[in-house]
């Protein structure tokens, strides 16, 4: 499967796997850790954590344009050598192993508590599971096009969604600014630092020579960074002045409440329901690119195949071991998922970063 | 593998384990849910359904009515009357009694938040001096559409708000700020739009008059239109608020809170007396209704700090927003010192200049 990476990869739709990981890894989960740190002062850990993204983003640009031909498990071999490269690619992987269990569930359970509470999680997740099984055929240009897709459409309605509710918002909601405390809004910026590496990680999934129009890459991965922090940005913007500090800090998917008040001339109502939709392409989207690189660092034997199904199986198992309810899920989350992140993925880029810095300076 | 995953699609496609799946006619479509409470018999709800069997086409609906230990109990027990599940995801109207108002509200309150179906954009009144039942009953005979009702009375009478119970909560939740509900009586077995309630966090502690109603709407900028008369008989005005605006500003230093309120009005009666023909005239007029309208204001404003201990305008929950420290007294209403200002604004006199 997979491998084969014949057909070109545009740019634009290379660079916009950000906004559609940075959507699914946020929304019910990053966003959630940040509101409960910090409640509305949010939106000021996301300016400064965007701010501060800027260099994990300059970090995932150089070793994208100084590493022309490979991938990040080719990359890390070959700057790492076979034993220590295998191994970061294995951490990498565990990290991307955690990721997806978390978006799995977390999906499972935002279908399971707005929609079908009386549906077994179960049955969810194997409704999960199964396009992804699929979508594991495919190879990455396809991939890449269909998270375009998803994306441009997200986008349309996130904004036609959030113009709809404009009656809603509440300025005096923004306020009081800074109650939370100096070490919270700290927790939260870190918070929104780290997991920002995740959609950036991402784009480490091929190299540039796959890209037919490399020239104008650098141009728009710059514009699409910028664009998915502002809308995400926005996003949260109105979801604290429609809901305020208070009232969104009592529910588990904020976003998804306060576009239950849209409404445009009370003719078209509860859009939420479509965004709802677009949410789970945006973490079907995440998990197909996850799912890429956990069957690329197995091995390639005559099984590849099964590999999908194998973690598809493994990932419906754990979680029902690991998160036996929703409470024990949101413990976990807020306990260890940025951690997951910074120890799994975070600082292995850094490390990357780091040897491919230190091997450029010996060469010149 | 692909026609294996297609395969197991099908299967689970087939195996359709939704089990929220509801057809349309399986589902009963609640218009209205009446909540009383007794030590004895715990929760009593009153819930109208629409008529979907399409018979009649009128608005009147089917009551159902069971009671139970919790509000989601007491609505599950409907399906002992009822062979359908209800559903409230288009409920317009919640009416709660003055006993679960004043001790229940909460509690209540909490089923319909964390009902995933909803939107809680419906209208919650509490029921003066009737028993729901009886005003779920004269509801549903008299094929009352309580929201069109009560969003009349808001824009035409300015004693009722439009407040649904998404923008309740959020009032109930945000710091030094307490909530007002609308209520609805029966008057000669008529419905009619009442005094709103006032409340004290989640408690009710009584309803406010007519007069003071409209005040407070003008006080929270939830005024659409409202009559206001000065002067008596032959030197009668009546005067319509077309339109209001309350900015609050708080003065950290000097303690001081200063509402200026700033009302657009057109008269629209007059005693014979009064000759509006010069602008001395209508300043004249502006005057006296400032004065008015000052006065009510204030007095409104001093009935809730001395009688009632409640903070209706927020003035807590704007000494919050400006983390000021005088929020943490717990007696802030008595500490901080209220200024009001009226200016009124004379629009339009009726086109007609007196000459009878």
């Amino acid at each position: 499967m997979v491998e084969k990476d014949s057909e070109k990869i545009y740019s634009f739709g290379y660079s916009f796997i950000m906004f559609t990981a940075t959507l699914s890894i946020f929304i019910g989960k990053g966003s959630y850790i940040m509101f409960s740190l910090t409640q509305n002062d949010t939106i000021i850990a996301i300016i400064l954590g965007f701010i501060l993204s800027f260099i994990t983003f300059y970090i995932v640009r150089y070793i994208i344009n100084k590493n022309e031909t490979n991938n990040i498990y080719e990359l890390n071999e070959n700057l790492f050598g076979s034993f220590l490269g295998k191994a970061l690619n294995i951490i990498m992987a565990i990290g991307f192993y955690i990721i997806s269990l978390v978006i799995l569930y977390n999906m499972a359970d935002f279908f399971n508590t707005e929609y079908l509470p009386e549906t077994s999680v179960d049955y969810l997740k194997i409704l999960v599971l199964l396009p992804l099984i699929y979508l594991s055929t495919k190879n990455l240009s396809t991939l890449i096009k269909t998270n375009q897709v998803f994306s441009i459409v997200s986008f349309i309605f996130i904004v036609f969604g959030f113009l709809g509710t404009f009656q809603e918002l509440n300025i005096t909601n923004i306020e009081p600014l800074f109650l939370s405390s100096k070490t919270s809004i700290i927790k939260s910026i870190l918070t929104y630092f780290i997991l920002f590496a995740v959609p950036l990680v991402m784009l480490l999934v091929t190299s540039k020579k796959n890209i037919k129009d490399s020239d104008r890459l650098n141009g728009n991965l710059l514009k699409v960074f910028i664009f998915t922090n502002v809308i995400f940005g926005l996003i949260i913007l109105a979801t604290i002045l429609i809901l305020g500090r208070e009232y969104l800090s009592i529910f588990r998917f904020p976003e998804h409440i306060s576009l239950k008040q849209f409404s445009l001339f009370n003719i078209l109502e509860r859009i939420e329901n479509i965004l709802a939709l677009q949410y789970y392409f945006n973490c079907v989207g995440l998990l197909s690119f996850l799912y890429y690189f956990l069957i690329n660092i197995m091995p390639k034997t005559r099984f590849r195949r099964y590999y999908s199904v194998l973690i598809a199986l493994s990932q419906f198992i754990i979680t029902n071991v690991i998160f036996k309810n929703t409470i024990t899920f949101i413990e976990m989350l807020k306990g260890y998922f940025v951690y997951s992140v910074l120890i799994f993925i975070f600082i292995p880029l850094i490390a990357t970063y780091c040897r491919l810095l230190v091997k450029r300076k010996n060469i010149t | 593998m692909r026609k294996y995953v297609i395969a197991l699609i099908l299967i689970v496609l087939c195996f359709n384990g939704l089990d929220n799946l509801r057809e349309l006619s399986d589902l009963a479509i609640v218009r209205v849910i009446g909540i009383d409470y007794s030590e004895e018999d715990g929760y009593k709800v009153n819930v109208i359904v629409r008529d979907t069997t399409g018979k009649d086409n009128s608005e009147k609906g089917k009551i159902y009515e069971a009671q139970g230990k919790s509000v989601q109990e007491a609505v599950r027990y409907i399906v002992d009357e009822s062979p359908k599940k209800l559903y409230i995801a288009h409920m317009q109207t919640l009416i709660l009694s003055e006993k679960v108002a004043r001790e229940k509200m909460e509690n209540t309150l909490d089923f319909f938040i964390r009902d995933n179906e909803g939107s809680n954009n419906f209208y919650l009144f509490i029921a003066k001096e009737n028993d729901v039942k009886d005003i779920i009953q004269t509801i549903n005979e008299e094929k009352i559409d309580m929201k069109e009702m009560l969003l009349s009375s808001a824009k035409y009478r300015g004693n009722s708000n439009s407040y649904t119970l998404n923008d309740i909560i959020k009032d109930i939740l945000r710091p030094g700020i307490d909530i007002i509900v609308n209520s609805c009586t029966l008057n000669n077995d008529k419905i009619e739009i009442s005094d709103m309630a006032f409340f004290k966090s989640w408690n009710m502690l009584g309803f406010l008059d007519d007069e003071d109603s409209i005040i407070f709407n003008i006080l929270n900028n939830n005024l659409e239109n409202a009559i206001i008369s000065v002067g008596e008989e032959d030197n009668l005005i009546v005067s319509e608020i077309i339109s209001s605006k309350n900015n609050v500003k708080l003065d950290k230093e000097k303690n001081q809170v200063k509402m200026e309120i700033n009302l657009d009005m057109n008269i629209s009666e007059t005693g014979k007396d009064i000759i509006i023909k010069t602008s001395e005239t209508t300043d004249k007029i502006e005057e006296e209704l400032e004065a008015e309208i000052k006065g009510r204001v204030d007095n409104a404003i001093f009935t809730m700090i001395d009688e009632y201990d409640t903070d209706l305008i927020g003035i807590g929950n704007l000494l919050y927003r400006k983390k000021d420290l005088l929020f943490n007294d717990s007696d802030y209403l008595k500490k901080v010192n209220i200024v009001t200002d009226v200016k009124v604004r004379i629009l339009n006199q009726g086109g007609v200049i007196k000459k009878w």
